[in-house]
């Protein structure tokens, strides 16, 4: 199979820097940047400062609620459309109008402005001074599988309030891939985000007037995921090299920083994390176990390499410095970045800090609440982790994957829990749990009992009558989903055989199953989604599992010639398959899917809002005092 | 085929379009006042009141196509009517006597109307003069006063008063004419043999042409050609000065022996203005004078010659000849184009002409075809030839000459490949299609090629739409395959825009019948089509029509429009555009009271929570009302333990937690409000320590609290609290020993120890002894621990040989090479032991 096929998503960072220069030559002359602080890294990802000084960019300033002192005549604010931008934008105006400071005022919206932020901008008195422009920045190519909106805050705002603007974003992105490679003729999807994507991506293609792309098309099937159809996975401790790399120092944008203890020295090294890193891209999806082997394997064939070089003649020593050496260095380089954060992983994995507990422990518990079994244990072990005050994250990680592997906590354990939880971490957190419950992350199962049958056929009634995109987000109250499916998590698993059999143990060198990312106990609900929705080119057949998820599951199936056969179109793009998780994935689900496109001879891009781990996930509902 | 040599060069002719015209009724043009448009040929026709006795009977305004076939008939109820013209863009001018300009289109719906000014309506308009500028169509009278008011262009009527007439006396000027200028038309008016020139900056300059023989009395008549260049003066003598418009050429003095009157004075040209010629026309006659003297007289068909010799027919000139309307038929005088005469030209040798002969001889099977063919290719004549043959097709109006020259153009064509002959030939067939297809009498568009260059393709279906040949505009654009959205999408909306003002059809009905047609159309904005229903006061229809429309924010701004905004807010909602409904919501609550605005957003759960979401950040006191509207006490409890974190104030958090507990009672959530009941609690605590201790502990969890109190050895207060918030035994060992540890109270430590059995296991102890690298003190509590964590606690503390024991015990294979891993050189004998447990361990 020809690389060419393939479709290039490097395309989209193309696109974005095109706009990026428009919007930034139509501002003639010297200007200061002041970006959004969420945006800083996506936006080096796409420019970095060369491209932005060679367009006039005299400094770039974070946007903060402070002012900002000096800088030039021109100034260009780069911002998601969000209320606090705008009050903070209106401050600087403000401020530099008291100090007789005359300035041109751009703001460049990312992805696309919003009418609140208008009224916002109008209300502080600013809006006449300003000039505002979208800047459809979507899609941000990590690497040559992953592209990234890069826009967390979208879990929380629609999982948790059920605002959908985000949504309408992803769906724009998806308009913009088929325009750039093609409609994608077959569509699966499961969740209510996912329909309500569905249905504005048809909307809107029906706005822009059905332009037919000339183009064949390059991708052959989209499998669109809600994040709340599978909150298990991202709750779980990663193990993969990659994963365990976020969990521990936290991936921006497919890029990492290693602090002095990885480095041994003072300095911060910053790497980009992608395919073109060889030695990286050899072990970024491998269980933590198999990667030092491979490391110290790597590092005696490098010396070997090196030490050529003193049984050289003169000439061959000559090619070898201008051709080889500068790829062994980097090679050395990468390599000694990678023992050093291995042997931090490694600290952290043996000993467990003061405050994190060992992670042997941890994936004991994890694993037993996968398997649903020694739910006292479990208990007991969260309650220890309170009560020496752990992480706060990982405590509550703990509670909420045994809230999700149990379809909600009795009333007495939840209780319980929270009170304990409140204990240690403060009263503050009755807002974090109010967040979780009503995102369906923690939740307090209400027994039958409770539960008038009335209030509930009342709530189903609203929901069938409710019609259209905007009813899907009207959840019936999560404690209503929890008992439709009650113990959900079990019988899904059985069904989709997610936990191996006792006994069958798994290949983690070489592994021949997606639970290997799971150290074996557990293959992501999400890949196995996909994995079905691929093979069974649909739905078909999954029905009784599918009841149990959450939202509502769709598909669109390309009409396939009278003969059943093929569907006539090339070959290459019915193995190319576009995931889109929304609300996030993580570096395990990325693992998996990798494996399983290897596996079976598909080519996996993954789309995502925003790539997350459980701390990130958390954080987003997690209520923070001033 | 009335052909008539005009000069050595030239020849005019003189032809039918239609004949007999299609109006049952003979028409006296005599005593009408019409009007035949340009590009098109419509006739509007009225009988002159002026002219006849006013019988109180208003007159009916007739309009019909080229064919004569009526379009539709109104009766005139203005003022009195002194004159009719058709503007450029089809439309009908109606000139009133005070003044009053008036607007129609041919299906007489009213356009615009503006006046020419007071002292027009004063001194009633006697004579008036359409004319076609630069700008548009312009409109020049002449007043009871002999003054000349000008509007340069219909669309900004702005009346300009022209300079008077020098020695002007009670009789009005013999002959007035409009010239075009580049700075807005002037008027060229003959006071008898003076002739001046009048501009409306007051400017009047007298005029004489040059080299004139004759001496006449009077100017009785007198014309510029279209592009203004030229100008014919017709003297009482019967003589015509043809010359320059400035008067400083003199092209030719021709006395046409005729000292009446001519009904019409016109000039008639070809396309581009290479062939000019002067057209004046008595009752029966035309006479047609060259620049060059020469000239050609044709008859006219007047079967009712009225009695007074007036007469009946109409002249009308166009861009590339002169409409002749009469009764019996409409006529068409022109300069026969060049590719024609060279073809038709008795005993031409042209090319085409020699094509043509070829073709026809082919066609009889005779080998002079041969021969003929052999001359063009020959002379290398070929090429120009098919151009000819098919150009000369494309001028002329019988499909059956059409066919002939085609077919000519397409036998030569074989013999010459050539893609641009090719494409002139495809491109010449596509137009005459769609110039028949418009000749046609039921449509009755007269427009010639030449025409049709001059108004583009896209200018003859907008005259289509006009003329609500919707049909067959949406034909021809589906046949030259125009792009849908300038084309028959187009066109379809257009038709739909007609429709809605259908008033006797029922909203339903109309638009089941727009969404029929359209829906297969893409690009069709149905918001424009509501619009006009809107217009039309059709507001429910324009609901209806809304719902066909796929763009979301056309829906929702229409529908605000229209004051439906509940409907604008579902609308929006089912955009899913989120912006969208914001900016319904926003308006709904501009518009509406309080409580309406409520009901109507609870109805809609995505802009309720897209409200709510938006009240958190802007209005929390507008977000309480919401919860409070709503009886949803448990979020408000929330918001109020928010409110409670926002401040730094204690009384202020006091209260706010005092109202979360009010909504958790309300809620009957027993829970939540212990939890709060226990919230005031510790806050009295801690406002009490903070005043016993100096040390600030508000903001701290219970946990932290108590650890802060064991850190500063406040044992009594930290059992205190213990007691108070019924600490579990688990949480307090554990804050005991670390605390202790912290602090490096062994000694304590052990005695805790050893105070009850603990809770939590001996365990912990150790735990806390190596975090504090308190190695020596692990032998004191390792001995309750499990054996299981033994070894990695001894290996911990550098301990090899108890590890090695303890692993022993155990017999673990993981343990054993955990130690031998941690034995040293020193260790040898240790080692060697743990080898032989391991392997026994192997075997078993």
């Amino acid at each position: 199979m020809a690389g060419g096929d393939y479709p290039d998503v490097s395309m989209l960072k193309e696109l974005a820097r095109e706009q990026l220069t428009i919007l930034l030559g139509n501002f003639y002359g010297k200007k200061d940047l002041v970006i959004d602080p969420g945006l800083m890294t996506p936006l080096d990802r796409l420019t970095g400062v060369q491209f932005l000084k060679h367009k006039g960019v005299d400094k770039i300033f974070k946007l903060e609620h402070k002012e900002i002192l000096g800088g030039c005549d021109q100034r260009v604010y780069i911002v998601r459309p969000q209320v606090k931008s705008m009050r903070n934008i209106a401050a600087h105006i403000h401020s530099d109008k008291r100090a007789g400071k005359l300035r041109k005022y751009r703001i460049l919206m990312v992805p696309r402005r919003l009418h609140v932020c208008e009224m916002i901008l109008e209300q502080e008195g600013v809006y006449g001074s300003v000039q505002i422009e979208d800047l459809h920045i979507g899609l941000i190519p990590i690497d040559s599988d992953i592209i990234s909106l890069e826009n967390p805050q979208l879990l929380d705002s629609f999982f948790m309030e059920g605002d959908y603007t985000w949504l309408h974003t992803v769906a724009r992105t998806i308009v913009n891939l088929q325009s750039t490679f093609g409609t994608i003729p077959n569509v699966y999807g499961q969740g209510h985000a996912a329909k309500i994507v569905e249905t504005l991506v048809q909307t809107l293609t029906s706005e822009l007037g059905e332009k037919k792309s000339p183009l064949q098309h390059k991708i052959g099937h989209i499998v669109l995921l809600d994040r709340d159809v599978d909150y298990v996975t991202p709750l779980c401790s990663q193990v993969t090299y990659e994963g365990l790399l976020d969990d521990i120092f936290e991936i921006k944008c497919g890029a990492i920083e290693f602090g002095p203890e990885v480095t041994g020295t003072e300095k911060v090294a910053k790497t980009m994390l992608n395919s073109e890193d060889a030695i990286f891209s050899q072990i970024r999806n491998r269980h933590f176990t198999g990667v030092f082997k491979y490391l110290s394997s790597r590092a005696k064939e490098i010396q070997a390499n090196y030490d050529k070089r003193h049984n050289m003649e003169l000439q061959e020593l000559k090619n070898f410095v201008s051709e080889e050496l500068k790829g062994l260095k980097q090679e050395h380089r990468s390599l000694t970045l990678h023992i050093g954060a291995s042997e931090v992983i490694m600290k952290h994995k043996t000993k467990g800090s003061l405050k994190r507990g060992d992670l042997q422990d941890i994936l004991g518990v994890e694993h037993n609440l996968l398997e649903g079994s020694d739910f006292r244990q479990c208990v007991s072990y969260i309650e220890e982790c309170i009560h020496r005050q752990y992480d706060m994250l990982l405590t509550l990680r703990l509670l909420c994957l045994l809230s999700c592997t149990t379809s909600g906590l009795l009333a007495k354990d939840y209780q319980s829990l929270k009170l304990k939880f409140l204990h240690s971490y403060g009263f503050e957190h009755m807002i974090t749990f109010f967040n979780l419950k009503k995102a369906g992350l923690l939740t307090e199962a209400v027994t039958g009992k409770e539960v008038a049958p009335s209030s509930i056929e009342s709530n189903l009634n609203k929901l069938a009558d409710s019609r259209g995109v905007g009813s899907a987000v009207s959840y019936v109250t999560s404690s209503l989903a929890a008992l439709q499916k009650k113990d959900w998590f079990r019988t899904v698993s059985k069904k989709l055989s997610l936990i191996p059999k006792a006994g069958v143990e798994c290949n983690l060198q070489n592994p021949n199953d997606m639970s290997y990312v799971f150290g074996g106990a557990y293959t992501p609900l999400t890949c196995r989604l996909v994995e079905q929705a691929i093979q069974r080119q649909g739905w078909g057949g999954l029905e009784d599992v599918l009841r149990h998820l959450p939202g509502t599951n769709f598909e669109k199936i390309e009409a396939r010639s009278a003969k059943g056969g093929k569907s006539t179109v090339g070959s290459a793009a019915s193995k190319v398959v576009l995931v889109y998780f929304i609300g996030g994935v993580t570096y395990s689900e990325i693992a998996a899917l990798r494996f399983l496109g290897r596996q079976k001879g598909y080519r996996i891009i993954i789309a995502t809002t925003a790539i997350i781990n459980g701390s990130r996930m958390l954080r987003s509902f997690v209520e923070t005092v001033k | 085929m009335d052909w008539n040599p005009l000069g050595q060069k030239t020849i005019s002719r003189k032809f039918s379009l239609y004949s007999p015209m299609c109006w049952s009724t003979k028409i006296d043009f005599s005593s009408n006042l019409t009007s035949i448009s340009k590009y098109g040929g419509l006739i509007a026709t009225v009988k002159d009141e002026s002219q006849s006795n006013r019988t109180g009977n208003r007159p009916d305004i007739f309009i019909f196509n080229a064919a004569g076939k009526i379009i539709s008939s109104f009766r005139w109820s203005s003022g009195i009517l002194i004159g009719i013209a058709w503007t450029h863009a089809d439309e009908l001018l109606c000139l009133q006597d005070d003044g009053q300009v008036l607007l129609y289109n041919m299906f007489w719906d009213f356009q615009k109307s503006f006046t020419m000014g007071m002292e027009c309506r004063e001194n009633k308009i006697m004579e008036y003069e359409v004319f076609s500028s630069v700008h548009g169509t312009g409109l020049a009278v002449m007043n009871g006063l002999y003054r000349f008011c000008i509007v340069n262009n219909i669309e900004e009527p702005k009346v300009r008063i022209l300079a008077d007439i020098p020695g002007l006396r009670a009789t009005p000027p013999s002959s007035w004419c409009v010239v075009q200028g580049p700075r807005g038309a002037k008027v060229l008016a003959a006071n008898e043999c003076n002739i001046f020139l009048l501009d409306h900056s007051g400017q009047c300059s007298q005029q004489k042409p040059t080299d004139l023989n004759a001496a006449p009395n009077a100017y009785i008549a007198m014309a510029t050609s279209m592009d203004g260049k030229h100008v014919a003066l017709y003297a009482d003598t019967g003589t015509i000065w043809i010359g320059s418009a400035d008067f400083q050429d003199k092209y030719c003095e021709f006395n046409t022996s005729n000292r009446s009157r001519p009904k019409q004075l016109l000039w008639c040209s070809d396309r581009g203005y290479r062939n000019i010629a002067v057209v004046v026309y008595w009752p029966k006659t035309i006479l047609v004078v060259s620049p060059q003297k020469d000239w050609v007289r044709f008859n006219v068909d007047e079967d009712n010659l009225d009695r007074n010799g007036t007469g009946s027919a109409v002249l009308a000139a166009d861009v590339d000849g002169v409409h002749i309307v009469t009764s019996e038929r409409h006529e068409f005088l022109q300069h026969v184009p060049n590719a024609i005469s060279g073809i038709f030209k008795v005993g031409s040798m042209a090319p085409g002409a020699l094509l043509n002969d070829a073709a026809k001889e082919y066609d009889k099977q005779s080998e002079k075809a041969d021969e003929y063919l052999r001359i063009l290719l020959e002379n290398r004549q070929l090429k120009e030839a098919v151009e000819q043959c098919t150009l000369a097709a494309l001028d002329e109006f019988q499909p059956r000459i059409q066919k002939t020259l085609l077919r000519a153009a397409s036998f030569g064509k074989s013999f010459v490949p050539d893609i641009k002959l090719t494409e002139l030939f495809v491109n010449t067939c596509q137009m005459l299609r769609v110039l028949n297809a418009v000749r046609d009498f039921n449509t009755g568009i007269a427009l010639t090629a030449a025409q049709l260059e001059n108004l583009s393709m896209d200018y003859l279906i907008d005259r289509l739409i006009l003329r609500r040949q919707f049909h067959l505009a949406f034909h021809v654009c589906q046949y030259l395959k125009i792009p849908e959205k300038q084309g028959s999408s187009r066109i379809l909306s257009h038709w739909a825009c007609y429709k809605v003002q259908q008033k006797d059809v029922d909203d339903g009905k109309i638009a089941a019948a727009v969404r029929d047609k359209l829906k297969s159309a893409r690009g069709v904005s149905y918001a424009n089509i509501a619009e006009k229903a809107v217009e039309c006061g059709r507001r429910d229809l324009a609901i209806k029509l809304l719902e066909f429309d796929p763009r979301a924010s056309e829906q929702v701004r229409l529908l605000s429009l229209l004051g439906k905004h509940t409907l604008a807010l579902e609308k929006a909602v089912a955009s899913g555009n989120t912006d969208l409904i914001y900016s319904a919501i926003a308006r709904l609550r501009e518009r509406t009271s309080l409580s309406d605005f409520l009901v109507a957003i609870r109805q809609q759960p995505v802009a309720y929570k897209l409200h709510l979401k938006y009240c958190k950040e802007q209005n929390e006191r507008m977000l309480k009302d919401l919860h409070e509207q709503e009886d949803n006490f448990i979020e408000l409890a929330h918001c109020h333990i928010h409110d409670s974190f926002d401040t730094f104030r204690s009384d202020e958090r006091v209260i706010s937690l005092h109202s979360a507990l009010d909504n958790f009672t309300k809620a009957k959530d027993d829970f939540g409000m212990k939890m709060t009941e226990e919230q005031l609690q510790l806050l009295r605590e801690q406002s009490q320590l903070e005043q016993e201790l100096d040390e600030s502990f508000i903001e701290k969890s219970l946990h932290d609290t108590i650890c802060s109190l064991l850190k500063i050895n406040q044992l009594k207060r930290a059992e205190h609290l213990r007691k108070q918030f019924k600490l579990s035994d688990k949480r307090w060992w554990w804050l005991r020993i670390t605390a202790l540890a912290e602090q490096g109270n062994f000694a304590e430590l052990e005695n805790f120890s050893k105070s009850k059995k603990s809770p939590i296991g001996y365990y912990p102890f150790v735990e806390v002894c190596i975090q504090h690298n308190a190695y020596t003190e692990v032998t004191k509590y390792i001995g309750k621990v499990q054996l299981d964590k033994r070894v990695p606690a001894f290996l911990k503390i550098g301990s090899i040989k108890h590890a090695a024991e303890a692993a022993m015990q155990t017999k673990s294979l993981s343990d054993l090479d955990a130690v031998l891993k941690k034995c040293g050189a020193e260790h040898r004998d240790i080692a060697d032991r743990v080898r032989a447990m391991m392997m026994q361990a192997q075997e078993t």
